[in-house]
């Protein structure tokens, strides 16, 4: 499921921005992108919102147009093509159904501006409401389906004319969580059959990691990474990257002994932990270091692991995971997650001391 | 089912309008038109008439609306206004439409101006307003003097007392009436919908026809409904601007009223030109209903 950033840069891309900016007055919205979007992937861009993944995502289909830089489609510059005129569809966040057609002739409105004769048109409708399981529901307006539904139709219109690029705007944002859940698979499922290159936008990021082969991070205007989810998620860049994707403790130090293959470094109130060589940062620079709260146990250390002892502050219990706040010395908190794999297994009480270590690699330094 | 009490407060004042303001003056206007012309005060026969013996009689007579029926002149008039207002209903539309489009479609600050000004004629008196028209249509008014001048006609043209004179200006008066209730329809449009039809390939003017013009319609059929509807009973803009020959429903009702002080004969068709708008009205309201899929 995982495509390596490489592949992408391989063949050529379906569609690449190149340069791409977008102010609207004072606010930049898109700052100088450039991505390129590989046939057959599923790609995501996530950010908060007004990190404008919206935005790219409406260059894509020719709703905006980049102030700078260019848009290829297919190879060709599609900079100054029209949103009709592009083999580019997009599936809307709110659906954007035709209230006054049917769903059948929702479907069939792309279809239709092709200039598709009815035998064939029809056909298609069939296929099409068969792959989103909606047949027979094919003379309903759009105010008779639940939301569910609705979703489905503006996907079916959106897959109809078969384009070579899917573009979805927060396609799930709209849906309850246990439909939402059901639907991602689906949506990954119906990609894998029809074999479209999706670009999708999203907020949320679990959403982001359960579909995409690969996800681009997105922070005011600008990629801040890009790369398969497991990826984005075992080597954050930066800060924004490791608290965004997933959580992460953040640890604030300073490097005190660099050499070609590990580093130390120096965290207030946990001491040396050490990490995978850096960028060359000489020793006495600042550092931080982000540790996923799964990565570190509870338990006596074994030898060679970074340890630390502190006390329970705070416990969330999720069902599956349990979450611990486990404070060291004065002023650090660890924020430290367990599976809870014994059925009735006890749980660590506030105010418990406890022992927690984890493995060297556990610890990704942060570039920015 | 039982309707809360407060819900009925607020339904009630356009059902007690309606009782006092329309369906009143309508009975009474009902109960007249079945009577017989007569030189007295009022100036018709009573309905129920009390008796010397103390009986009560009741006297009711069709021969108005036989006459109405029997005489050319009035079906002739009729037929006559629904034309002009026909006529009038479709100019309206065809620039009130363009225009409520562009209201709807320019910059949200602007909008509130520009529906002022399609409103500011209103600020006039409607009879001023008719009445400069004569000035301007007149033969040796503003447009012919100006023709003449410029030396596009020898003869000044015939603007004014025709039919032509008539549906200006009924269009110039109710053109407002078009343009507020189809700015309404066009400015609720979701404009993602556009972005939808033009995503699947749709040109914005074949987007125009297949998504903006039919989520319209309810909007169009009550800006029709609302120039049509006073067209038709029109007296003010025939009387000044229309010929001698006009022959036109709210004309013969005036005639018949203060001319003829035929009263039953006025009543009489007053209630037919009632019956023959309400009609179309319902039936157009049942056809919205069900065409624009509104919820169950």
């Amino acid at each position: 499921m995982t495509s390596p950033d490489s592949s992408a840069a391989l063949s050529a891309p379906l569609a690449r921005l190149d340069g791409v900016r977008r102010a609207f007055s004072a606010t930049v919205a898109v700052d100088d992108v450039t991505l390129d979007v590989a046939e057959g992937e599923f790609l995501t861009l996530l950010g908060a919102s007004g990190c404008g993944k919206t935005t790219l995502l409406r260059m894509l289909a020719g709703f905006e147009r980049p102030d700078r830089g260019r848009v290829y489609i297919g190879g060709a510059d599609a900079t100054d093509t029209p949103p009709y005129r592009r083999p580019v569809n997009m599936m809307f966040q709110s659906y954007a159904l035709f209230p006054h057609m049917t769903v059948a002739d929702n479907v069939a409105f792309g279809l239709r501006q092709e200039g598709m004769a009815k035998p064939m048109r029809d056909a298609r409708v069939a296929e099409m409401l068969d792959l989103v399981h909606l047949t027979g529901l094919a003379a309903r307006k759009p105010h008779q389906l639940s939301g569910g539904q609705a979703q489905r139709v503006a996907l079916a219109r959106s897959l109809a004319k078969h384009p070579r690029l899917l573009l979805l705007d927060e396609p799930l944002a709209a849906l309850d969580r246990v439909l939402r859940e059901k639907t991602q698979f689906e949506l990954m499922d119906l990609q894998k059959r029809v074999g479209i290159t999706f670009v999708m936008v999203t907020h949320d990021q679990e959403e982001a990691m359960t579909m995409s082969s690969r996800i681009a991070v997105m922070n005011a205007g600008r990629i801040v990474q890009i790369g398969a989810p497991a990826d984005i998620y075992e080597n954050p860049a930066s800060r924004f990257v490791a608290s965004f994707v997933g959580a992460a403790n953040i640890l604030e130090g300073r490097i005190a002994r660099a050499s070609a293959t590990e580093t130390d470094i120096e965290v207030a109130g946990l001491g040396p932990v050490r990490v995978r060589a850096t960028d060359g940062s000489a020793a006495g620079a600042a550092c931080a270091v982000a540790l996923r709260p799964e990565k570190i146990v509870v338990g006596p250390a074994p030898a060679g692991q970074c340890a630390a002892r502190g006390v329970v502050a705070e416990v969330g219990y999720m069902g599956g995971l349990s979450v611990y706040h486990v404070r060291i010395g004065e002023t650090l908190m660890l924020r430290v997650q367990t599976a809870n794999r014994e059925r009735g297994g006890r749980a660590l009480a506030p105010g418990s001391a406890v022992e927690l270590h984890w493995p060297a690699e556990a610890c990704v330094p942060l570039k920015e | 089912m039982r309707v809360p009490a407060a819900k009925w407060l607020a339904i009630a004042p356009p059902y007690l309008w309606l009782l006092l303001f329309f369906g009143l003056p309508f009975l009474i206007v009902l109960k007249i038109s079945f009577a017989e012309p007569a030189m007295s005060v009022p100036p018709y026969t009573p309905l129920f008439a009390r008796q010397p013996d103390g009986s009560l009689t009741f006297a009711a007579s069709a021969n108005t609306y036989a006459t109405l029926f029997g005489d050319g002149l009035y079906a002739r008039a009729f037929l006559n206004s629904a034309r002009i207002a026909a006529l009038a209903t479709l100019a309206a539309l065809l620039i009130g439409y363009p225009m409520a489009y562009g209201i709807a479609r320019a910059r949200e600050s602007w909008r509130p101006g520009l529906m002022l000004l399609v409103m500011l004629p209103f600020w006039t008196s409607f009879l001023i307003r008719v009445y400069a028209w004569i000035g301007i249509l007149k033969p040796n008014g503003l447009i012919n003097n100006a023709l003449i001048a410029l030396g596009y006609t020898g003869e000044p043209l015939p603007l004014l007392h025709n039919d032509f004179a008539v549906v200006l200006g009924i269009v110039y008066s109710y053109l407002p009436f078009m343009v507020l209730p189809v700015y309404a329809a066009l400015a609720r449009q979701d404009i993602r919908l556009l972005e939808a039809a033009a995503d699947l390939g749709a040109t914005p003017w074949v987007a125009f026809w297949r998504v903006t013009a039919p989520l319209s319609l309810a909007g169009v059929a009550a800006g029709c409904l609302l120039v049509f509807i006073p067209a038709v009973g029109e007296f003010v803009v025939p009387d000044l601007l229309g010929g001698a020959d006009a022959l036109m429903i709210g004309k013969v009702l005036w005639a018949e009223f203060f001319a003829n002080r035929d009263w039953p004969m006025a009543s009489a068709a007053a209630v037919l030109l009632v019956a023959a708008l309400v009609a179309p009205m319902m039936a157009l309201q049942r056809a919205e209903r069900e065409d624009l899929g509104e919820a169950p």
